[in-house]
């Protein structure tokens, strides 16, 4: 269906059509967008009421560019939109944003105007995401190319979104705890191009994680989170998903379990759902994991992107409370992961460092009134063990927790062991934030319940055991890198 | 079967649909449609007893409600007032029902267990076969397992050890284990004549009997897609 989408996400230059001066307006948000994102390549307004946009150049048609843009954005009214892409289809560029409403999405009178839209898209081979979507964002290039507030950092996390004020949300929380993405896609009515073309796109791209750009801390892996309302085509999607994971872990987030949810999203894209249970066991088929919620997605977002996926289902928990230990325990259970067994050794040092009255089996209890020098040993102590995978730690703030110190040495454990994950639970709400910003910080993902931690650890288990892939390691010059290898079935 | 749809049939009857499955090499307890009684007698006394009489029909889909079965026949003198019974109740049917209902005889396969599976086309993903519980308990139990074709015969050994029946089928409770690898060929099998025709939109087996010798298709449904 679509072309290579290189020049689209990755253009030399862009066109806005609807290209505006007001500040409120998507033509004048996107321009602006579109420059404060540092893009380096060549941006021409188009607009026939203007003469100059953000002290660039303002064009009155598309034809009378002086050159031929790689991508045109299109923010005018519906009614005009099929006129303006014969224009840009003449003109011979061939990757098009529409952000125009009023099209499937309304009923009948859109979804047939959408029709001669694909209908000119197809004559010219245009590539057109949306219409009715928010655009794009590619962190690499970089450039944005929204009508969107999107602040953002480049990362290894790759998304796709069918509704655009979701992805809203999903920068805002971005953000907020630093997580850092490469190309952040809304797909809109999925005319021309669905969720299946970008993942395509993303199967042909190869990509090394230079810690120049990225920095340090994050897994090595290219996560694809993917937000969707319906599926263009199941077995195609089926296709490439499981080429994907092969490499890189797959989330799925699409509601519908619910006959209102279902009718919602009918509205709003004017796409049909297909049954729900067998979506889910498509995703299950493939080694796609399939979010429950928002708060899902956010979690696997950051546990995907900062931790490497653990070798086995052995986690070793410690907590200076009994409680949330206790619930970790019945937690890791029910998840399909395992606690780690702690072998004599071990036992004994743990012994040696931690006073009597502590809990040295798996859950590892370091007492209420542990400082971060006693979970620093407590977590090297059993780190070091062979046959443990995965570390969860749990802080709750009692008078004397040293909150951010403990942060600080959890930071150190990590860089130490890079192949092992660490994912916290800083329980509470405003002594610990400061304690978690240093996590941000150090891609350390921390949660506010420790059996949302050990589902996270239990979905990055489930990945690596689909894939059946070989996580190699290597210390380059510049720092870690990791390159992975498919084992040889 | 083409033909069926094209005259715009919606579904075929136990007999069109368990020919279909016969073609595709699942096993079939041997059934002949009655058009006198004679024809009952002649089949007891040549594959011999138990037998059960049915009502044959494309708008049957349901036959229990309408006690469109006959059970546990053992004998001559039972077949005989099986067939007595079952013409009655045929001919208790709605004039158009009835019109397109037939008796149909065949053997009786002991007991086993009952499972249900079936193929449909889902629009997203097309073809998905659906195994579990079967019988009359089907639709209480819920033991809905599905799979995204195509299927390997692995990867249907693994959908009935991971469903509820599949307890029963593995050993449960002292109990021999059954072997799962017939069902697994037959699961297979129905996969490929589903996914190899155009017409068929949905196509099921209640129950599939599942016993130590072999695995029956006892009771097959298939819906079309009408192409008129």
């Amino acid at each position: 269906m679509a072309g290579n989408l290189s020049k689209l996400f990755s253009p030399k230059s862009v066109a806005v059509v609807g290209a505006s001066r007001e500040a409120n307006k998507i033509g004048g948000i996107v321009v602006k967008n579109i420059l404060d994102s540092g893009y380096k390549g060549l941006v021409y307004p188009v607009n026939p009421k203007a003469e100059k946009i953000e002290e660039l150049k303002c064009y009155p048609d598309y034809s009378s560019l002086p050159k031929v843009p790689d991508l045109a954005v299109v923010a005018i009214p519906a009614q005009f939109v099929i006129e303006a892409l014969e224009q840009v289809g003449e003109k011979g560029t061939k990757n098009v944003v529409v952000f125009s409403a009023g099209f499937k999405e309304i009923g009948d009178e859109g979804e047939e105007l959408e029709r001669q839209l694909v209908e000119v898209a197809r004559k010219y081979e245009i590539n057109l995401l949306g219409p009715n979507c928010l655009g794009f964002v590619n962190n690499l290039t970089p450039v944005n190319v929204t009508f969107g507030q999107v602040v953002s950092n480049p990362g290894n996390l790759r998304f796709v979104s069918q509704s655009g004020a979701i992805a809203s949300s999903i920068f805002d929380w971005f953000e907020a705890t630093g997580l850092g993405f490469s190309e952040f896609v809304t797909l809109g009515n999925k005319s021309v191009i669905s969720e299946n073309e970008v993942l395509e796109y993303w199967l042909g791209q190869k990509r090394d994680l230079v810690e120049e750009q990225f920095g340090k801390g994050l897994s090595g892996v290219w996560p694809v989170g993917l937000y969707l309302e319906s599926i263009v085509d199941g077995k195609k999607f089926m296709e490439l998903v499981a080429e994907i994971v092969k490499l890189d872990p797959v989330f799925v987030l699409k509601p519908g379990k619910s006959e209102a949810a279902a009718k919602a999203m009918q509205s709003h894209t004017g796409a049909l759902a297909g049954e729900d249970a067998v979506f889910d066991q498509a995703l299950a088929q493939v080694g796609a994991i399939r979010c429950e919620s928002l708060e899902d997605m956010f979690e696997l977002s950051r546990a995907f992107a900062w931790e490497v996926a653990p070798k086995g289902p052995r986690v070793v928990v410690v907590s200076n409370a009994g409680g949330p230990a206790v619930i970790s325990a019945d937690a890791v259970g029910e998840v399909g992961l395992e606690l780690a067994p702690i072998d004599d050794g071990t036992l004994t040092q743990l012994r040696e460092h931690l006073p009597r009255a502590a809990s040295v089996k798996n859950p590892v209890d370091v007492l209420g009134d542990a400082l971060a020098q006693r979970y620093a040993d407590a977590i090297e102590i059993v780190m070091k063990e062979e046959r443990v995978d995965a570390l969860v730690v749990i802080l709750t703030p009692q008078v004397m927790t040293q909150i951010e110190e403990t942060a600080e040495l959890i930071a150190k454990a990590s860089a130490k062991y890079p192949d092992k994950p660490i994912m916290c639970s800083f329980m509470g709400g405003t002594h610990v934030a400061a304690g978690e910003e240093i996590l941000n910080k150090a891609r350390i993902p921390s949660f506010r319940f420790p059996e949302r931690a050990i589902k996270a650890v239990a979905a990055m288990w489930k990945w690596r055991e689909t894939s059946n892939k070989e996580q190699v390691i290597l210390q380059g010059s510049s720092g870690p890198s990791a390159i992975y290898k498919q084992k040889n079935k | 079967m083409e033909k069926a749809a094209g005259e715009g049939c919606e579904s075929l009857d136990s007999v069109e649909s368990n020919g279909l499955l016969s073609a595709a090499g699942i096993n079939i307890p041997a059934m002949e449609v009655v058009g006198e009684n004679e024809v009952a007698q002649e089949f007891a006394t040549n594959r011999g007893y138990p037998v059960v009489l049915k009502l044959n029909s494309p708008l049957l889909l349901h036959k229990t409600e309408v006690g469109g079965i006959w059970t546990n026949i053992y004998d001559d003198e039972e077949l005989n007032r099986a067939l007595e019974g079952m013409w009655q109740r045929r001919d208790g049917l709605e004039g158009q029902v009835k019109n397109a209902t037939s008796l149909v005889i065949q053997e009786q396969v002991d007991s086993g267990v009952e499972v249900i599976v079936g193929v449909k086309k889902d629009p997203s993903f097309g073809s998905v076969l659906m195994f579990g519980a079967g019988g009359t308990l089907a639709e209480l139990v819920k033991d809905r397992n599905l799979f995204v074709l195509p299927m390997s015969h692995e990867e249907a050994v693994g959908l009935i050890e991971k469903s509820i029946v599949g307890k029963l089928l593995t050993g449960y409770r002292g109990a021999e284990a059954y072997d799962l690898n017939l069902l697994a060929e037959l699961m297979v099998g129905l996969a490929g004549l589903a996914e190899s025709s155009k017409v068929i939109a949905e196509i099921e087996i209640n129950p599939v009997i599942v016993t130590y010798e072999g695995v029956w298709a006892v009771d097959g449904k298939t819906v079309l897609r009408t192409t008129t």
